[in-house]
């Protein structure tokens, strides 16, 4: 499964980031940009857990990597090439 | 980069591990176990000292055990932190800026003074609630609501807790004080009854009380567990106009404890109750010159830890009911003459500062909003002599 295309189909049905090109989107701090709710973000965290069979530590959560869109695929793919 | 103006360091078992220190940040709670070796790179955090560092991370959130717990944040007896890390100048640079020791200026630093954003922001400090949401919920990954109950009731949900103030402050208060306003016959609704605990001790008195919470299973077991005139219904009060399913001006007296505050600080960041609302369905379901009863935790006090004595984990930022060093008196003491006296009182302001105010530096700002600095209270004079 293509990491990249999941996570930016899941922000899409989400309501969608901002910019036109891929590398716009990529760069979207997404939790700022409110596209995703500080409650929301608990949902995203269980949805790509159980898409990717992979787990989130503390420190995945706490990083600033997570906090943009191209970060936190970043942070999934990390994860599962360990796993 | 330089030593955070906000440390303090002490060895925390001298007696038995003269060599494990502890260096802390006090406002933000950050800190990092270290050997003396470590003390010459906070003077002079550029050079090295030494070839390598003994750390220990014993950073927690002491939180996690209970509202009351000791809230210092790391692990008290240096016996438990195991062996030490070893680590080299550059790792231990970054650990110190992580736990806030080291900073790169005061003026950035002062700027995380400011309330979370949201779940995953750690870069801001934000306040006690926030972190403890935070902890629990990204961290943890567990319910809140379970850990509130937790510190409030028996596992089984039966009744208050004993073994900390809500038994020994809130609950004794309550058996005391309930018998004086509830009287048989009464008509009282229990809002947020949760498990009937508090609508039992009610309906023993012999009111009629109904008990509504959005919890199903509350629900069932406070039907399962009820005694005298009391009934129970699901009802999700944050749910708009689910109040309007009760009949108007039918109720003697509504009760509500440890709720309240949430229509003032959201139990969901960025999703507010509607307080408006509430109060409107208050003043509609009570009859006229009925009474709404709201216990809620004073908004008075802040936790701090009080390093050095384990019997006394902590310590609060204010000498509200000793008032040897000031001279305002506490607010029942204040308001019972005039109560006494025929008075009413018909409104109330608590005068706090301004985050956003950027005349004051931040940080104090950011502490001196959570409680009020100044009070203005509004009593109306009796109609006749």
């Amino acid at each position: 499964m293509n990491v990249t295309q999941s996570v930016l189909e899941f922000f899409d049905s989400r309501g969608g980031l901002p910019g036109s090109s891929q590398d716009e989107k990529l760069a979207c701090a997404y939790l700022d940009a409110k596209i995703v709710d500080s409650m929301g973000i608990i949902d995203m965290v269980a949805h790509f857990e159980a898409m990717f069979d992979v787990r989130f530590e503390a420190d995945d959560l706490q990083s600033q990597e997570f906090q943009t869109v191209g970060g936190l695929i970043h942070v999934i793919e990390r994860l599962r090439d360990v796993s | 980069m330089q030593l955070c103006p906000d440390i303090i360091s002490f060895p925390e078992s001298p007696a038995t591990h003269p060599e494990r220190w502890v260096v802390m940040n006090v406002f933000t709670r950050h800190c990092l176990g270290v050997g003396p070796e470590v003390m010459a790179v906070l003077a002079t955090p550029d050079s090295s000292s030494a070839a390598t560092y003994r750390i220990w991370r014993i950073w927690r959130f002491s939180h996690s055990d209970g509202l009351l717990a000791d809230p210092s944040r790391f692990k008290r007896n240096a016996a438990t932190w195991g062996d030490p890390e070893t680590v080299d100048h550059a790792t231990l640079i970054k650990l110190l800026k992580d736990q806030t020791i080291l900073i790169d200026d005061v003026g950035s630093y002062r700027g995380r003074f400011e309330h979370k954003k949201s779940l995953l922001d750690t870069h801001r400090f934000g306040t006690y609630h926030q972190q403890l949401g935070q902890q629990l919920i990204a961290i943890e990954r567990q319910d809140p609501a379970g850990w509130w109950l937790k510190q409030k009731f028996t596992p089984d949900l039966a009744e208050i807790r004993k073994d900390n103030l809500y038994g020994a402050v809130q609950d004794e208060f309550l058996n005391r004080w309930l018998p004086r306003r509830v009287k048989p016959g009464m008509r009282v609704l229990d809002l947020g009854c949760g498990a009937g605990t508090i609508t039992q001790k009610m309906a023993r008195l012999g009111a009629s009380v109904l008990g509504v919470d959005p919890n199903a299973e509350y629900i069932r077991l406070a039907t399962e567990r009820a005694v005298g005139d009391s009934a129970f219904q699901v009802l999700d009060l944050n749910a708009p106009g689910a109040l309007g399913a009760l009949t108007e001006a039918s109720f003697d007296c509504i009760y509500m404890s440890d709720a309240l505050l949430f229509y003032y600080v959201p139990y969901e960041p960025g999703r507010p109750l509607d307080l408006q609302r509430f109060i409107t369905d208050v003043k509609r379901l009570l009859k006229p010159g009925g009474k709404f009863l709201s216990l809620e935790p004073h908004p008075v006090f802040y936790i701090q830890p009080w390093l050095g004595d384990p019997h006394r984990p902590f310590t609060l930022v204010t000498e509200y009911l000793n008032t040897h060093w000031r001279i305002n008196p506490p607010l029942a003491t204040m308001a019972h003459p005039f109560l006494d006296a025929g008075f009413s009182i018909t409104g109330i302001e608590e005068l706090a500062s301004d985050p956003g105010n950027r005349n004051v530096e931040s940080r104090a700002s950011h502490f001196a909003a959570e409680f009020p600095v100044w009070l203005l209270v509004e009593f109306e004079a009796p109609a006749t002599a």
